[in-house]
């Protein structure tokens, strides 16, 4: 049907990593899309079906928003809106964020406007372990439809969250935590709760955990060694101060929201922009909006401020696609214009770092899914 | 004394003069131009390709009393215990040396108010101070410059819900501040009483501050997110004849002919943050550009810490891309809230007799290449990249 559709980007400027290897860069290209797919990119190809004229145009593939609780905490709604978090106990491995997204809160359009075509979506950092994440596409239609990866990783969070979370039961030290989460995995090395623990107690599937202050960062990667598992990062506030480790350990990452405030004592060092730098990120650092902490159709800013800050724009892109993808385990289908891959695309106006740059189009699967009205209002 | 120069020197909104040269005098702006001439030993700051533009100002912070990196100790905002606190004043919560005011020197704003925040009906006296010195009395431009009262969700939330002090609903908010100021009255015709009979009268912090508003020495500024919170307090404003600003005015857009007609102050914003509660619920960037067309006069701000006051500029080139010109953008994080703060003879501008508040940018404000590189307060560097 629609994305049956085929089409011809043509004559734009394309993120992309040349065939001749390299590191990524804009390259003057006609990308080719058939059933939804990536069929072929060249600078000269035959057209056969609908052309889109992109010439002056900047294509990005689908932005990633690595971290967020778009749909969990929904746009201005309070309380009816929130369920982002369970804080009767402090293990709840048997959540899934999948049950709890609102697919029609208006983040899904925001994000479709500004160009983010893949969300991960996970359960909050009140709880040691609060649940699994999921991937969805930024499509139309029942959550089920939009999944890509039902549970990609199990959530949990170290620090002040968790300790102050649940109303004075344990843990209300950072060893509470640390005891409990032993103990969960423990017990599941024991005897599974289900088979999405068991692949994340076995390493095959991340345990995400999001911190922020150097110790607690410290413990993260200590749990890492002693269990052998999958351990990738949110947050990050005092990056700086364990940047040498997340690198030797080629530790995933996620940095964010680097727009926020310090509201507290652990996220002082949030302007962790200062030292990213090429030479310290590994190919699973990414950005986050940790939405609705930063709203998530400012994603491209957030690049904008990092670049503006001195790391080069090729990281920083690399970080809001690519890395994004392999941070999240999707990067076989998304996250670079390459043959094969799925047809997600961010078409910009002007060069896409610019604060001032708009997002034109918006597709996913080879499907239009916005494009730009200069009248909308909303 | 130093001679400023640059490729450029905005001047005021996106006025600017080429290959320009700006003398600073004891931290006021002595001559400002394409040649001037002075003297072998002044010193001479040459910025080469660099831009200049005033140093940015915000006219809704929470700067040094939202506990930023610190935690519940340091909040300091909010005298919530009851719902008319006009006795307090925010300059006694103010810690200059939060990380908050480097922030802010780190996004180039070198003025800004500090409100109370809007847990309370009536929330206490704001004041005006520029973002670096060695103590707040240095840092001070002006005090008493705005009573801050709040209408909506907050105070319903505060007093109503968690507290049952009354306000529980927007039209127990409203008549809280009307019975307010109707007090105020009442002290305000037993003080002059007192006096022209040479009595002893005793002064009530409590309406001291909303007398100042009713002599119209200050505006009331009202927290108003929501369409029916901004027509209620432009109502009760008129209705005592104050002058006011709506802080916030996210509904604005939904009534701007309303808003733009009776020529408002609104200070909008925060921006870039996601909206939570229902009454922010029709927040929409192109906020600014609407009440601009509409006729209301237009401060942004990043109302610290709901938005990182760092990141004041980049909400400006948000609102920018959002339809308003780049001159009412740059007016709008500059002179505009110099103005609404009763400030702008001394900051919002680069004119001769002004203070020498600027900062330097690696190209042109809005852009990317636009970032922020030095911050200057009396023409002294206060902050550098």
């Amino acid at each position: 049907m629609s994305n049956k559709n085929c089409y011809v980007l043509k004559n734009g400027n394309v993120f992309m990593k040349p065939e001749n290897e390299g590191d990524y860069a804009f390259v003057k290209a006609d990308v080719y899309i058939e059933n939804g797919k990536i069929k072929e990119i060249s600078s000269d190809l035959e057209l056969t079906c609908e052309s889109i004229d992109m010439s002056d145009r900047y294509i990005l593939p689908g932005l990633i928003e690595s971290h967020s609780r778009a749909g969990l905490v929904e746009h201005g709604i309070g309380v009816e809106g929130k369920d982002d978090s369970e804080v009767d106990a402090p293990i709840k491995s048997k959540l899934y964020a999948i049950d709890g997204i609102n697919v029609l809160d208006p983040s899904f359009l925001d994000m479709k406007m500004t160009g983010v075509t893949t969300v991960g979506i996970f359960p909050a950092n009140d709880n040691v372990i609060s649940g699994f994440g999921c991937v969805l596409k930024n499509k139309n239609g029942v959550v089920d439809e939009m999944i890509m990866t039902k549970a990609c990783g199990l959530k949990g969070a170290l620090g002040v969250s968790p300790k102050a979370a649940c109303g004075g039961k344990t843990p209300v030290t950072r060893m509470g935590s640390m005891a409990l989460l032993n103990q969960f995995i423990l017990d599941n090395q024991y005897e599974p709760v289900n088979e999405d623990v068991k692949a994340v107690i076995e390493g095959e599937r991340p345990l995400y955990i999001e911190c922020e202050r150097h110790d607690d960062i410290e413990t993260a990667l200590r749990l890492k060694e002693r269990f052998d598992l999958d351990v990738r990062l949110i947050g990050l506030s005092d990056y700086s101060d364990v940047k040498r480790a997340l690198y030797e350990k080629k530790i995933p990452f996620s940095i964010g929201p680097i727009m926020g405030y310090a509201h507290n004592f652990e996220t002082v060092g949030r302007d962790v922009y200062r030292v990213l730098d090429k030479s310290d990120l590994n190919d699973m650092s990414t950005l986050c909006t940790n939405h609705p902490l930063i709203n998530c159709k400012y994603t491209m800013l957030q690049g904008t401020i990092l670049s503006q800050n001195g790391l080069d724009d090729i990281s920083v892109l690399k970080m809001m696609t690519i890395n994004a993808a392999k941070f999240l385990g999707i990067d076989e289908r998304v996250g670079s214009i390459q043959v094969g891959k799925d047809a997600d695309f961010s078409v910009w106006d002007v060069y896409p770092l610019e604060p001032t740059a708009n997002v034109v189009m918006t597709m996913i699967d080879g499907e239009i899914v916005y494009k730009e009205a200069r009248d909308a209002t909303y | 004394m130093q001679l400023i120069k640059a490729k450029r020197i905005y001047t005021v909104g996106t006025e600017y003069i080429e290959d320009a040269s700006m003398l600073i005098k004891d931290g006021k702006i002595a001559e400002i131009g394409k040649d001037i001439s002075v003297n072998s030993d002044v010193e001479v700051l040459d910025f080469g390709d660099r831009f200049i533009m005033p140093g940015l100002i915000d006219s809704h912070t929470h700067l040094g009393v939202w506990g930023d990196g610190e935690g519940p100790g340091s909040h300091d905002g909010n005298e919530w215990t009851s719902i008319v606190r006009g006795d307090v004043r925010i300059w006694d919560s103010i810690n200059i040396k939060q990380m908050s005011f480097n922030t802010a020197l780190e996004g180039g704003v070198t003025t800004v108010q500090v409100l109370p925040g809007s847990s309370n009906a009536i929330g206490g006296t704001c004041c005006v101070l520029k973002t670096k010195g060695s103590s707040l009395d240095d840092m001070l431009i002006k005090k008493h410059t705005g009573l801050k009262g709040a209408l909506g969700h907050n105070v319903k939330r505060r007093h109503g819900q968690l507290q049952n002090h009354g306000g529980a609903t927007r039209m127990g908010i409203a008549s809280t501040i009307r019975d307010y100021f109707n007090e105020v009255e009442m002290y305000k015709i037993k003080k002059e009483q007192a006096e022209d009979q040479g009595k002893k009268f005793k002064t009530e912090l409590k309406y001291e501050s909303g007398l100042k508003v009713l002599n119209k020495e200050m505006p009331f500024r009202v927290h108003a997110h929501r369409h029916d919170d901004i027509a209620t307090a432009i109502r009760i404003c008129e209705a005592y004849g104050v002058d006011y600003s709506i802080e916030h005015c996210t509904d604005g857009h939904l009534i701007r002919d309303y808003v733009g007609s009776k020529k408002a102050y609104v200070t909008l914003g925060p921006g870039l943050s996601s909206s939570g509660k229902n009454e922010s619920a029709n927040y929409t960037d192109k906020n600014p550009a609407i009440l601009h067309e509409s006729g209301a006069k237009v401060s942004l701000t990043s109302d610290h810490p709901f938005l990182n006051i760092r990141y004041l500029i980049q909400y400006g080139a948000i609102v920018h891309k959002s339809g308003l010109n780049k001159h009412e953008t740059l007016l709008a994080l500059t002179l505009n809230p110099a103005k609404a703060m009763g400030v702008d003879e001394r900051v919002g501008s680069l004119e001769i007799g002004k203070d020498g508040d600027f900062i330097v940018l690696a190209g042109e404000p809005l852009t990317l290449k636009g970032r922020i590189e030095k911050t200057y307060i009396y023409g002294e560097l206060a902050w550098e990249r």
